[in-house]
């Protein structure tokens, strides 16, 4: 299967999909369109593509080979973006950012120990202060006791 | 005379301590970024938009033009010493620019790129500063049909220049009006595609998707597909030019900046495309062409000069139509609208300082940059040495921070990462983000001027984009470009007939 094909078959999919949603929304008023009819005017015009893509596609295949793809790493660096969006509030910023720093610089990069802990410490803790402290961001401190003045 | 006394007004406010400071600011930060591989301009812009919302409205613009034009400076130093190209419009510089390094000549390289980048960018805003006042004049008399045929055309043109095939540019960007039109409908009040979430009535926020797109997919990006680059860097010593030098690049210099402005106005007209052309006519204009590709210098002169002509060109669609032409200026002009301005052709008359500020900025921002650029090779030359191992996590830090920061919302980073996601596969299988950026800016534009047109139309319906002259030739044009690659295929595959059935 090639790209086009599954772009095509995809926005072929989607078009049918916010085809149905436009009508709900009402496609026409008397001497005016309804909210329907600009996403229905584009799922007409995706579905046109997507046809053209699918019947026609180009050579490129989906599975593209990746030459030394660090699949792992590539995981490893999602995964922990993942895990800080539910804990940037309960944790806190320092905590959270410091966390997700060692993952990345230990496991994603590959850096020793002594440098993710040194990039990590200083990177969390000097975005914190400029910009809680001078920008006035109200990032969240979470599990960090703050001075009541921050 | 008409055009001068706006111009001083615009220096009075570039040359503000504030304002200077920004270009200054926007100027170092650009060539920077363009220094750095794999962190391009527009995923930069986006990084940096949450922090322009505190700063003053002309500050911000004046800032990141900065960047812009910053970066397209900057984008020249990776691609002579390293043969890697800072951001996409320096790409052919690496051709004949890493020849010239090799051959001990980086120094005379890198001079005459920024020389040409000086005179590509002024020459550019000098032609800006002409064309538009005329433009937006005219613009003013477009009504709602005219607005709606001139943003289709310029949809169509940015879906067909950007990317490989056309087929692929425009469903990018269908998906982009899409998430666009994504929110409460500005006419009706219906919420549209929210899914009963309170989020989503507001639509989907440009700044992560624009930071998710280009600044988180093109690191995931990277994380996967991770090169080493091993090169050895020195910092060149003789950045002059020789006489024969500056013999050979008059020329193409001049060329360059006034190709490179077309093309900067046309929409889908990126630098990359200026640059490509300029090397494409200098090739073909020279007297001994076997010189290309071993280290000549008029084929770094040529295209660095167009990309930065076309940086500045792109200002005229922004500024007099609102219109972008590119994904940095989409950018832009989501800055400008974060500050409550209207762009278009009203822009130059409601907003002065805006339009002038900003033009009297990009004169100062190349004076600036061609000063200081060459005194500090030295130092981007050992921020390339800093490895992209620590800068990656850095940068992921500051996507992240800045996701948050803009309506401290957590979902905004969840977001963030999830169109990263996003513009991480369309990365990997060779689809622009691009023209999704764009379409999903100039969407609700479109859909405004489409609705209030068809309601002005009444019963006549869809035929009064055809009986108005303007509309109905934007149209036409609008038709040629769809029409033309499909005419192109057709003939190619009736000569390809002709020729297996001759032999």
């Amino acid at each position: 299967m090639t790209v086009d094909r599954a772009l095509g078959a995809g926005a072929l999919l989607l078009a049918a999909l916010v085809c149905l949603s436009a009508w709900k929304y009402g496609i026409a008023r008397p001497n005016a369109p309804g909210a329907g009819f600009w996403p229905f005017l584009i799922a007409v015009v995706m579905a046109g593509l997507g046809a053209a893509l699918a019947i026609r596609p180009g050579r490129s295949p989906l599975q593209s080979t990746g030459v030394n793809s660090n699949w792992k790493g590539f995981w490893i660096a999602l995964a922990s973006m993942g895990f800080f969006v539910p804990v940037l509030v309960p944790l806190g910023y320092p905590a959270s950012m410091w966390l997700l720093l060692m993952v990345q610089l230990r496991w994603v990069e590959g850096r020793s120990w002594t440098t993710a802990l040194l990039v990590a410490s200083a990177a969390a803790i000097m975005s914190f202060v400029v910009f809680r402290l001078l920008l006035h961001v109200p990032l969240p401190s979470g599990i960090l006791p703050l001075p009541r003045n921050w | 005379m008409d055009t001068l006394a706006p111009l001083f007004h615009g220096f009075a406010v570039a040359l503000t301590p504030d304002n200077l400071i920004y270009v200054l600011l926007g100027s170092l930060v650009g060539t920077v970024i363009g220094v750095l591989p794999g962190l391009g301009p527009t995923a930069s812009i986006a990084l940096l938009l949450p922090v322009t919302i505190g700063m003053d409205m002309v500050s911000s613009l004046i800032f990141l033009a900065g960047i812009y034009y910053g970066a397209m400076y900057g984008g020249s130093t990776t691609s002579i010493l390293m043969n890697i190209p800072g951001e996409a419009a320096s790409v052919v510089t690496c051709i004949d620019g890493y020849q010239m390094a090799r051959q001990g000549r980086a120094g005379p390289a890198l001079g005459m790129s920024a020389f040409g980048s000086f005179a590509g960018g002024t020459i550019g805003v000098a032609a800006v500063m002409l064309i538009s006042p005329i433009l937006a004049e005219t613009a003013l008399k477009f009504g709602p049909p005219e607005m709606f045929a001139l943003l289709l055309f310029a949809f169509t043109c940015i879906g067909s220049l950007t990317g490989k095939s056309q087929a692929r540019g425009l469903l990018v960007a269908c998906i982009g009006l899409l998430l666009g039109s994504v929110g409460t409908d500005e006419i009706h009040g219906v919420d549209r595609f929210t899914f009963g979430t309170l989020y989503l009535q507001d639509g989907i926020g440009l700044v992560p998707l624009a930071m998710g797109l280009f600044g988180m997919g093109e690191i995931l990006y990277n994380i996967e597909r991770r090169e080493e680059t091993g090169s050895v860097l020195k910092t060149p010593k003789n950045l002059l030019p020789t006489r024969q030098d500056w013999k050979d690049s008059g020329w193409p210099i001049t060329r360059g900046s006034l190709l490179g402005f077309g093309i900067g106005i046309l929409p889908g007209g990126m630098p990359a495309v200026a640059s490509l052309l300029s090397y494409a006519v200098e090739r073909r204009m020279a007297k001994h062409p076997d010189r290309f590709g071993k280290g000549a210098i008029e084929a770094v002169a040529g295209p660095e000069t167009a990309n930065n002509a076309a940086t500045a060109g792109g200002f005229v669609p922004l500024l007099t139509l609102g219109i972008p032409t590119n994904s940095v200026l989409a950018l832009m002009l989501a800055a400008l609208m974060l500050h409550g301005v209207t762009p278009g052709p009203l822009l130059l008359f409601k907003w002065p300082d805006v339009f002038w500020g900003v033009i009297a900025s990009m004169y100062i921002g190349n004076v600036m940059l061609l000063i200081l650029n060459l005194p500090l090779i030295g130092l981007f030359v050992q921020l390339l040495k800093v490895p992209y191992r620590i800068l990656s996590p850095l940068i992921i830090m500051f996507v992240l921070l800045g996701a948050y920061a803009l309506n401290n919302s957590h979902i905004d980073v969840l977001a963030t990462v999830l169109f990263g996601v996003v513009g991480y596969l369309m990365k990997r299988f060779g689809l622009e983000p691009a023209p999704l950026i764009l379409a999903y800016v100039l969407g609700p534009m479109l859909e405004n001027n489409l609705s209030k047109a068809l309601i002005l139309a009444r019963s006549s319906g869809m035929s009064i984009f055809i009986t108005r002259p303007i509309s109905g030739i934007l149209l036409a044009l609008t038709f040629v470009v769809l029409v033309y690659p499909i005419l192109q295929w057709l003939i190619g595959r009736r000569a390809e007939r002709s020729r297996s059935s001759a032999a």
